[in-house]
């Protein structure tokens, strides 16, 4: 699998107080096409991510504003919750293998700031399990808390062990222009802000915030006969589920999901861990950060930490989610802009990403190359 | 010409302090006292509202000057806790204060910026000549959801300024005005509704800032001034840092907001917050200073004045100062502010 991506583009993340959902895509969509050299009228389709317009405004699938603000007319919504993005990204690089398609744009966006923080939160927790988690008063952050708690004490490690994934997050996104929080953290500011669910703190959480990003696959054969100018590839996809309630679980500290979309991932690609110089993991709080490096295969069970402590640049260098804001069917996507990116400038040859749905309930995993 | 010829402000005399809604609430004190500078609030006595505020304040008004009563033929309140919903606080107000009945009156909302309409209300009146003296009044109880960081804020208190078109009587000459409005959803409470909500990050940068900065700036142009030629500044001050933010982004140094940290001691008095500060400032002004009052109400909009300090200051009555309102207090626990506010 070898896929070209000719076009990429991210809005900034943030409160964008001043842009609707319709405004984010048209911002995104056309600075993507115009960095591939195309016109709307050259994309045979668009696959929209998105994960919670419908609560958020009532306004769902967000796919039909791609004809009125790009004018493009075969449109697709994916909405995997935060998978949605890197999800989108597979399916339309399934529908160019399939060869019904050339040009297909891949746009992932979220308006989160129409809601208020708490209604915000509310919302999210679309993302687990109805019946035996949100019935019972758990949430996306409850979860991770007892999966912290779980692999603190399964590993021996501190509060303040856990920290240093926000601590690199926050330090990478500092030059990262599109992040929408560029300040440093320390572990005494993580610990001075307010517990969400013990043990994980405010300053722990990603923000869920505005932004679009988008990217455009096209076929080799397009490629190769109108000489684009290849920013990337697509190497591979993978995407796995497993069930959200923790009690359905074989273990805490493993999300199998993670581990099966990146065995996919690597299977499409040919490439494996060692090969790959780029990583944006999952870091909505810090646990998540963590197993989603263990479970790509970029360290054992317990030595997650160490390799970020050991790879601090390699890790999460556009922030991650933690510095750049959590712009839900955006990120995914916003995660294949920042590698393909820094691939080039940083003469890497392949990066890898990972977002799951809610505490792992549905993962993807996407490879780039150079 | 017009301009303000005599000021009044009232704060009722409890207070509670920021640490202990703290500890009720589960907030972290700190972040009270050093994030929005607020360490206490004023609240208001069972028979304390802001028809009853309203009314000590102009009151204080009238002690500052011997004019005859009649004279004034406009009585303006604005506030977003009215005493009734259907039946105006200014003319209560106008009744207890002795003025006759030759006066026109009614009560303005614009949330937190309804007593400097009422000040623009009767500065036109006044400029045009309708009227000869006009009261112009911003009184409000402020309500706030139980455990909201608003709670640390919304507090009680009244000013009323006294306005005249007579040069001898001014003691603050209106030099100009500008105001900017616009649909802003940063705070509102519908009817029927106990406590309002507002939109948190949003009432910042889009709301307060915008509509401040805007205001300040346009005036600042219009009457051909610059930071260094304003002695001092009232802003509207929903907590300590904002005014003093505002304040930075147009150019203005500390010694200039000096006035507006006195939020730190009686909280976010809503409509009457601007005109606080003012009367704070007016208590201390010489001739010759220039004063910059840019108020902001959510919805949103700011109302900004300029006024110049003439000699005729030094001829004012003693009355009670704001500062000495201030000072004038006694701490409740969270038990009795319950009490006093009908949580």
């Amino acid at each position: 699998m070898k896929i070209p991506i000719i076009g990429a583009y991210s809005t900034g993340f943030g409160d964008l107080w001043d842009k609707g959902m319709g405004d984010l895509l048209e911002e995104a969509g056309i600075n993507a096409l115009k960095s591939a050299g195309l016109t709307a009228k050259d994309v045979d389709a668009v696959y929209t991510a998105n994960a919670f317009s419908s609560k958020i405004s009532g306004h769902a699938p967000i796919c039909s504003l791609c004809f009125e603000r790009l004018g493009i007319s075969s449109s697709v919504c994916i909405s995997s919750g935060d998978a949605s993005g890197a999800i989108a990204i597979k399916e339309a690089a399934n529908l160019i293998m399939s060869g019904e398609a050339k040009y297909v744009l891949v746009i992932g966006a979220e308006k989160s700031t129409d809601l208020k923080t708490n209604e915000m939160l509310a919302v999210a927790q679309d993302t687990i399990d109805d019946k035996e988690e949100l019935f019972i008063g758990a949430t996306v952050q409850s979860q991770f808390a007892m999966i912290t708690r779980k692999y603190m004490s399964d590993f021996r490690l501190s509060r303040d062990d856990m920290s240093f994934i926000t601590i690199n997050s926050h330090k990478n996104g500092m030059t990262n222009k599109f992040a929408q929080f560029r300040f440093e953290l320390d572990v005494n500011k993580i610990n001075s802000s307010a517990f969400i669910a013990d043990p994980i703190k405010a300053l722990d959480c990603s923000m869920y915030c505005d932004g679009a990003s988008a990217i455009i696959l096209c076929s080799s054969g397009a490629a190769e006969k109108s000489k684009r100018n290849v920013l990337g590839y697509l190497l591979g996809s993978g995407i796995a589920s497993m069930p959200s309630p923790l009690s359905k679980r074989k273990s805490l500290t493993r999300i199998d999901s993670t581990a099966d979309a990146a065995a996919e991932a690597y299977k499409k690609s040919g490439i494996s861990p060692k090969d790959i110089g780029l990583i944006e993991s999952y870091d909505l709080v810090p646990v998540s950060g963590i197993i989603s490096i263990e479970d790509m295969g970029f360290a054992e069970k317990g030595k997650g930490i160490e390799f970020i402590k050991k790879h601090p640049q390699a890790v999460n260098q556009s922030g991650g989610l933690k510095s750049c804001g959590h712009a839900v069917g955006a990120t995914g996507i916003r995660q294949a802009v920042d590698i393909i990116k820094r691939l080039k400038k940083n003469s890497i040859k392949y990066g890898i990403s990972n977002t799951m749905n809610g505490t792992g309930s549905i993962s993807a995993v996407n490879i780039f190359g150079a | 010409m017009t301009g303000i010829i005599s000021y009044g402000a009232y704060i009722p005399k409890f207070r509670i302090k920021s640490e202990e809604i703290a500890k009720v609430q589960g907030h972290d004190p700190n972040y009270i006292l050093k994030e929005i500078l607020i360490e206490e609030k004023s609240v208001p006595s069972l028979d304390e509202d802001s028809m009853t505020m309203g009314f000590e304040a102009s009151l204080n008004a009238l002690k500052r000057v011997n004019i005859d009563r009649k004279r004034i033929g406009a009585v303006y309140s604005g506030s977003e806790s009215p005493a009734y919903a259907v039946k105006p606080n200014a003319s209560i107000i106008g009744e207890a204060l002795g003025i006759g009945m030759d006066y026109t009156s009614a009560d303005v909302e614009f949330a937190c910026k309804a007593g400097t309409a009422a000040m623009q209300m009767v500065f036109g009146l006044s400029k045009s000549g309708f009227i000869d003296c006009g009261l112009a009044i911003g009184s409000d109880t402020a309500q706030s959801p139980p455990g909201d960081l608003i709670e640390h804020t919304s507090s009680a208190g009244a000013a009323a300024i006294l306005v005249s078109n007579k040069e001898e009587e001014i003691i603050a000459k209106l030099e100009g005005m500008h105001s900017v409005s616009s649909d802003t959803p940063d705070f509102w409470r519908r009817p029927e509704e106990k406590y309002p909500q507002y939109a948190e990050r949003f009432t910042g940068a889009p709301a307060y800032f915008k509509h401040v900065v805007q205001s300040a700036k346009e005036l600042m142009k219009k009457t051909k001034t610059s930071p260094k030629d304003i002695s001092h500044v009232a802003f509207h001050t929903p907590n300590g840092k904002f005014p003093l933010k505002a304040g930075s982004m147009l150019g203005f140094d500390k010694s200039q907001l000096e006035s507006n940290l006195i939020v730190s001691k009686i909280g976010n008095t809503y409509s009457a917050a601007s005109m606080m500060v003012l009367t704070h400032i007016l208590d201390k002004a010489k001739e010759g200073e220039r004063i910059l009052l840019a108020s902001f109400g959510s919805g949103a909009g700011s109302d900004a004045f300029l006024f110049s300090v003439t000699k005729s200051i030094k001829n004012l009555n003693k009355a009670k100062t704001t500062q000495e309102y201030i000072d004038n207090k006694e701490y409740i626990s969270y038990g009795e502010y319950c009490k006093l506010t009908y949580l």
